[in-house]
């Protein structure tokens, strides 16, 4: 490398001149204490590309440890694998006033491997110390450096560390040679801080100052989607002997589907022709696809493994099919064969997977983005995503893990951004019809039915793969408000092609109704009156967001006892809000019963912040609502 | 403890009958591959058809010993396929002491049309994950795994740890049709066997005349000349094996239930320790089978007895700390605070030190022995009686029986004049006699400075109490608004500092409105939040909102408003093991209600007391009207801090009882 020894000198430079800080904490200004529970004192990353096969990272991180709650924030832990050489590491401690009172270098350091919990083996390594703060505030410096030849997956630059924690300075430096490599990079929500810049060809640099702590608050966006970052990604890089170079996300999957998945989709004869035969008599291909999955869920098991370039390409499908295990990619891969074995098209699609909905960014491609693969089968205008890791779900259903955010479609010709099924509103359904009898002695018995759609499927469908007891724990807990009830029978239909999961559930429950001398006063909304109401902020600072949407619809029938009658019925009313609406309705039929109607639809939406409270109290009328009481009489006999 | 009859296994002279077959490793039936559900326990996801085994000993210039296990697994269904994963944690300190795996056999079986297939764990399939410097877990996953397969595997683990064999469990989380474990032992060595659990298992012994050859190179006798003595030799010895075999069959899977202070002390599960070595010309040599040997051993090691010796390292950071005060009372007072504020623990509890207590004190941060040692040798500088208590958390379990490895943790005896006081020094909040949950755990063992000991029961006898004094005002719009005051002692005291002493108020105050939901707290007021002599007192002014049910013209008013327990803790409609309460608790509300103006009561509850059986808990919920209003005086109390089993029935009517009698309504009409 012929530039080598001016970039290193360069790079001396930039650490030696970096602050000479005082880790005093006292000095530390009140507005980033504010709501704080640890305070980034210095950040500072610099990159350093001497070609596209040789990286070098430097980090300094300097934080205050506030109180117990911010000691998540020190970081005690690097990590690497084979490919990545740590040249440098080193910890330092100092107390309150800025003193050095602990220091652990390189060789102090404890080496194990860095397998989370779902992953059987992975090569991942980390270095790492164990520091008990005795007294706090403490500040705990690390140093490190690493080298790398793979510049695929490089790391973004986080002014943020999270809620209750803010940022007294950053830096972040990419020095690059623009002969050997080029450099995507985006802004996101940097508009309201105060940010220095310098960018040139060879040289890019943030730097940024004050950044105060963020709070908690429900409801709403994701941290993710509030914090400021500065996105970077090569154009062209190198990864485990392969070079890329790629513009837009077409070509980066292009490069991916040539490099990373061509040739990996060979079966042997026998798994072919057996597939062949399940599918024999079938021509859609939506059908044949259904038969394919089905024969994956039911011969496959999850399985994690991430060795070397496995972090990115997937197993032969070949070797899949001799163990029948493998991880997201493996087992999406292994269909994806299995698929193309008997004529049906689809396509590898990574994704960033979780509860937290998290999309590609349009106009960035980078590795980085996406943690999970699943499959699209292109439908006449649409795809049918499936998860391939999942044994239980339906064709065609990935529920709250991968729904509504933008994937990378990987396809022979190049990629393409979709976004995922969504489940929205009326679309997640959860309907009670139910009837139930209160006897003299005020006790309960029921017949409840219940249909769930949607997301409302997703959460409740597991229940078919319960034993008894642990289903009868679930009920109990859904209906802990029903003093000692006792749950006689259930029954489901887990219907998979209308993704509809029905329950049939029969239970009783002594005193429902609370005797006062002559009088039983009782909930009527017996079965779905759990609505919590939210946090009061006195004065709150992000906006609004109410994701996914649902609506809930409950029917009952009451037979109200024998010798009662009904003395006070509540005086209920329903609203119809910008955020959805809450109907209710309470009918005394001829018959001796009630029948009690409620709809509670709250849309998905995003609202300005000054909508807290007005969106509060709706979900506080509805929650006043649902625990409206009737008082019946004994009648004189 | 007259309950102790719960945690031992029993023998029966039972015969078996049913899986009477032998078990081949290899020998897999279609009928098992084909088996749909288990036949005892039709849910069971997987279970474990058969499970053996050995342990025999080895030697090679040292004992040690070799444990093999074999078993088939069934998978009923998805929910059983973890199950195909397996990890072996392993000991490896470093070479020369580390435990080897070896010999692992592993396959899966399947129907596939009509035959038995057999597919290998290959070496791609098998994996070692270092979890620190000194475990290693070897992992191994099987081939083609779906509803229906039944899984085998054999492997062997070499072991030179012979003072303690490993833990064989009998019963699973799944159903275990059939175990068997053989143990072995040559005349030289003596084992002492422990169980726990609820299953009779039963027990067979035999005896045998063998031999066994071993290589060894003699010592060089000084003088001698070296060169014939460095050749191996071999020598063969006759002697005789004590074989023990342990059977069981069909054991239930054990399930977890809430209030269970460690699911692990129910099941049922054997170890052996050694008890004596007596080798061919030598004497005989004793190990610790006694409470009384374990603690002398323990004193005799350098991390606990030799540790407590030392002295110069904080003498002249003491003298001081000590003069100040004349009384032992105020003196031992002193050092406890004192080691508190000087080191922070790191997390790890321990029943001997790591670092050593010098480096730990010099760190200002250590696991549990080294505080809790630090603070006995300080103390007894000082001329205080005071000596370490060895016990077991109960994370660790319930320690059945004298061993080493029965303790993991080490607090602090003083005696003073008549007075006993329990300390633990690594917890910030916790005083003299008031422990941290994790260690009130059956009984502890005092170590003397003479290696004498004795129990120490650490369940606490104090019954902690939590008082609300509350006066409230109806208003007629539907809010309340009033004072409270809560008042914390001992136990009680300690878990709110523990969660709380730290917050910021303003945070604390946030989530208390946030917990009674649409509450405006003023004028909030805590004492001693950090004097931890002294029960913690908070006091409060409150308004709330929609705070009671207005139906026509009548108030529905649930006596204790936000204050009601509304859930029963207890759902399940079974229970098996005792039920934990950690210590006694009495809980009391006194509650002064002021009507709104124009209105009168119509009904109030009924006064009530109920009971548990043997006066272990009472419930009592008075209630009265006079010209000012209501008043309320409601209080439960749980006198026991582990209820066995057959309590259950009653502590869930008990606590239904409770919760049906605080949600009942006062009705107010106008007047």
């Amino acid at each position: 490398m012929r530039f080598a020894p001016l970039v290193f000198f360069f790079f001396f430079c930039l650490t030696l001149s970096g602050q000479k800080s005082d880790y005093n904490s006292a000095v530390i200004p009140d507005s980033l204490t504010e709501s704080a529970n640890a305070v980034i004192r210095v950040s500072e990353m610099n990159l350093d590309f001497k070609s596209a096969k040789d990286l070098t990272v430097s980090v300094t991180f300097v934080v205050t440890v506030l109180n117990s709650s911010g000691d998540g924030f020190k970081r005690e832990n690097i990590h690497y694998n084979p490919d990545i050489k740590i040249k440098k590491a080193e910890i330092v401690v100092y107390n309150a006033q800025g003193k050095e009172i602990k220091k652990y270098k390189k060789k102090d350091f404890w080496d194990r491997s860095a397998v989370n919990g779902g992953t059987l083996y992975s090569d991942d390594r980390e270095l790492y110390v164990d520091y008990t703060p005795v007294t706090y505030p403490y500040t705990f410096e690390t140093k490190y450096e690493y080298t790398t030849p793979n510049t695929f997956h490089i790391p973004n630059w986080r002014l943020l560390s999270g809620y209750y924690v803010s940022t007294e300075y950053s830096k972040f430096v990419v020095n690059y040679n623009p002969s050997e490599i080029d450099l995507i990079f985006k802004e996101q929500n940097l508009e309201n801080h105060n940010i220095e810049k310098v960018i040139s060809s060879e040289k890019i640099q943030y730097k940024a100052s004050g950044l105060k702590a963020i709070p908690y608050e429900q409801y709403s966006p994701y941290f993710i989607d509030i914090a400021p970052f500065l996105f970077i990604a090569p154009k062209n890089f190198h990864y485990d002997g392969l070079y890329g170079s790629v513009s837009n996300w077409n070509d980066f999957g292009k490069w991916f589907y040539e490099n990373l998945l061509t040739g990996r989709d060979e079966l042997p004869e026998t798994t072919i022709d057996h597939i062949r035969h399940l599918t024999r008599d079938i021509q859609d291909p939506v059908e044949k696809a259904k038969i394919v999955y089905d024969y994956v869920q039911k011969n496959t098991r999850y399985v994690s493994v991430q060795v070397g370039i496995g972090g990115f390409q997937p197993i032969k499908a070949a070797d899949v099919d001799k163990v029948k295990y493998g991880d997201c990619k493996g087992l999406t891969n292994y269909t994806k064969a299995l698929l193309e074995a008997v004529g049906v098209d689809s396509y590898y699609t990574h994704i960033e997977a979780g509860s937290v909905q998290v999309g590609f960014i349009e106009d960035f491609p980078s590795i980085e983005q996406g943690n999970h693969v699943i499959l699209a089968i292109p439908l006449e205008d649409d795809y049918a995503w499936i998860d391939c890791t999942s044994q239980k779900h339906p064709f065609g259903f990935i529920g709250d893990f991968n729904d509504n955010r933008n994937a990378l479609v990987m396809k022979p010709q190049g990629g393409e951004i979709v976004k995922t099924a969504s489940y929205l509103n009326e679309q997640n359904a959860y309907l009670t019809n139910a009837t139930y009898r209160i006897d003299n002695d005020g006790s309960l018995i029921a017949d409840i039915d219940i249909e769930s759609k949607g997301i409302f499927y997703d959460r409740r469908f597991y229940r078919a793969f319960n034993p008894t007891i642990e289903n009868i724990k679930q009920y109990k807990k859904q209906w802990s408000r029903l003093n000692n009830v006792v749950i006689n029978s259930f029954d489901f239909d887990n219907d998979k092609n209308e993704v509809s999961f029905s329950e049939k559930i029969n239970l009783k429950t002594d005193k429902y109704a609370s005797k006062s001398g002559d009088r039983l006063i009782m909930t009527i909304n017996a079965f779905n009156n759990d609505v919590i109401v939210p946090n009061k902020y006195s004065e709150r600072k992000l906006p609004v967001k109410f994701r996914r949407g649902y609506l809930e619809e409950s029917h009952y029938t009451i037979h109200l006892p024998e010798e009662y009658s009904v003395e006070a019925i509540p005086s209920v009313t329903s609203i119809e809000t910008k955020y959805g609406k809450y109907d209710v309705s309470i009918i005394q039929n001829k018959d001796h019963t009630l029948t009690y109607k409620r709809t509670f639809f709250i849309k998905e939406g995003n609202y300005p912040k000054e909508d807290y409270e007005e969106f509060r109290s709706f979900l506080q009328h509805a929650s006043l609502q649902d625990n409206a009481k009737i008082v019946l009489l004994k009648t004189e006999l | 403890m007259k309950h102790l009859f719960l945690f031992l296994a029993i023998f029966s002279l039972i015969s078996f009958g049913t899986h009477a077959q032998k078990f081949d490793f290899g020998k897999v039936s279609e009928e098992e591959i084909d088996e749909k559900q288990h036949p005892l326990d039709p849910e069971a996801s997987s279970a474990v058809l058969y499970k053996k085994a050995k342990t025999y000993f080895e030697y090679d210039n040292q004992w040690q010993f070799v444990h093999e296990v074999e078993a088939r697994i069934k998978i009923y269904n998805k929910e059983g396929l973890d199950r195909a994963t397996v990890a072996v944690p392993l000991y490896r300190p470093g070479a020369g002491s580390n435990e080897i795996f070896s010999n692992l056999k592993a396959f899966t079986y399947n129907l596939e049309g009509g035959k038995v297939s057999k597919d290998k764990v290959k070496n791609d399939a098998k994996f070692e994950e270092d979890v620190s410097d000194r475990w290693v877990f070897q992992k191994f996953t099987f081939p083609n795994v779906k509803e229906g397969s039944v899984l085998e595997y054999t492997y062997r683990i070499t072991s030179p740890y012979i003072n303690s064999l490993p833990w064989v469990s009998f019963q699973e989380s799944i159903p275990v049709n059939f175990v068997e474990y053989t143990l072995n032992i040559p005349e030289y060595l003596g084992y002492k066997s422990y169980a726990k659990g609820f299953f009779p298992l039963k027990r067979e012994e035999s005896t045998k005349l063998d031999q066994f050859t071993f290589s060894y190179v003699p010592r060089q006798k000084d003088g001698n000349s070296a060169i014939s003595s460095h050749k191996t030799q071999f020598s063969t010895v006759r002697y005789t094996l004590y074989t023990t075999v342990y059977t069981g069959e069909d054991i239930p899977k054990l399930v977890q239930e809430e209030y269970v202070n460690n699911i692990d002390n129910y099941k049922t599960a054997i170890k052996h320790e050694l008890e004596w070595t007596k080798m061919p010309n030598n004497p005989l040599r004793t190990y610790s089978t006694t409470w009384e040997d374990v603690t002398k051993t323990i004193l005799k090691r350098d991390r606990f007895g030799k540790e407590l010796e030392k002295e110069r390292y904080f003498k002249s950071e003491i003298t001081p700390v000590l003069q100040r005060y004349s009384s032992k009372e105020e003196q031992t007072q002193a050092i406890f605070e004192f080691v508190k504020n000087r080191i922070a623990w790191n997390g790890f509890y321990g029943d001997h030190t790591i670092d050593g207590v010098e480096k730990a004190y010099k760190n200002r941060s250590g696991n549990i022995a080294e505080i809790n040692l630090i603070l006995t040798s300080m103390l007894r500088s000082a001329g205080i009686d005071a000596d370490p208590v060895l016990l077991s958390t109960k994370s660790n379990g319930i320690p059945l029986f004298p061993t080493i490895d029965g303790f993991n943790y080490v607090i602090c005896q003083v005696e003073l004049g008549n007075k006993t006081l329990l300390l633990d020094a690594a917890n910030k909040y916790s005083s003299p006699n008031i422990l941290p949950t994790r260690a009130l755990n059956w009984y502890g063992r005092v170590v003397r400075k003479d290696g004498s000991s004795e129990e120490v029961n650490l369940l606490s006898s104090i019954m902690s109490k939590k008082i609300t004094n509350m006066n409230v005002q109806v208003h007629e719009n539907g809010s309340i608004e009033g004072k409270l005051r809560n008042a914390y002692t001992d136990q009680f005291a300690l878990d709110f500092r523990q969660q709380y002493a730290a917050e910021e108020e303003t945070k604390y105050i946030k989530s208390l409105e946030n917990k009674y939901v649409s509450m405006n707290i003023s004028d909030y007021k805590s004492q001693n939040k950090t004097d931890i002599y002294k029960p913690v007192v908070e006091d409060f002014s409150f308004v709330k909102e929609n705070a009671y049910d207005k139906i026509g013209d009548k108030i529905y008013i649930q006596p204790l408003f936000f204050l009601a327990t509304s859930k029963n803790p207890f759902i399940s409609e079974t229970r098996e093991y005792p039920i934990d309460f950690s210590y006694p608790q009495s809980e009391t509300q006194l509650v002064n209600i002021t009507l709104p103006e124009g209105y009168q009561v119509e009904s109030l509850p009924e006064s009530a007391i109920l009971q548990l059986p043997d006066e272990v808990g009472e419930f009592k919920f008075m209630i009265s009207e006079n010209q000012n209003g209501i008043q309320l005086s409601v209080s439960s109390e749980i006198r026991a801090t582990l209820l066995p089993s057959l309590y259950y029935e009653a502590l869930k009517k008990y606590y239904a009882a409770m919760v049906e009698k605080q949600t009942e309504k006062i009705v107010l009409s106008k007047t």
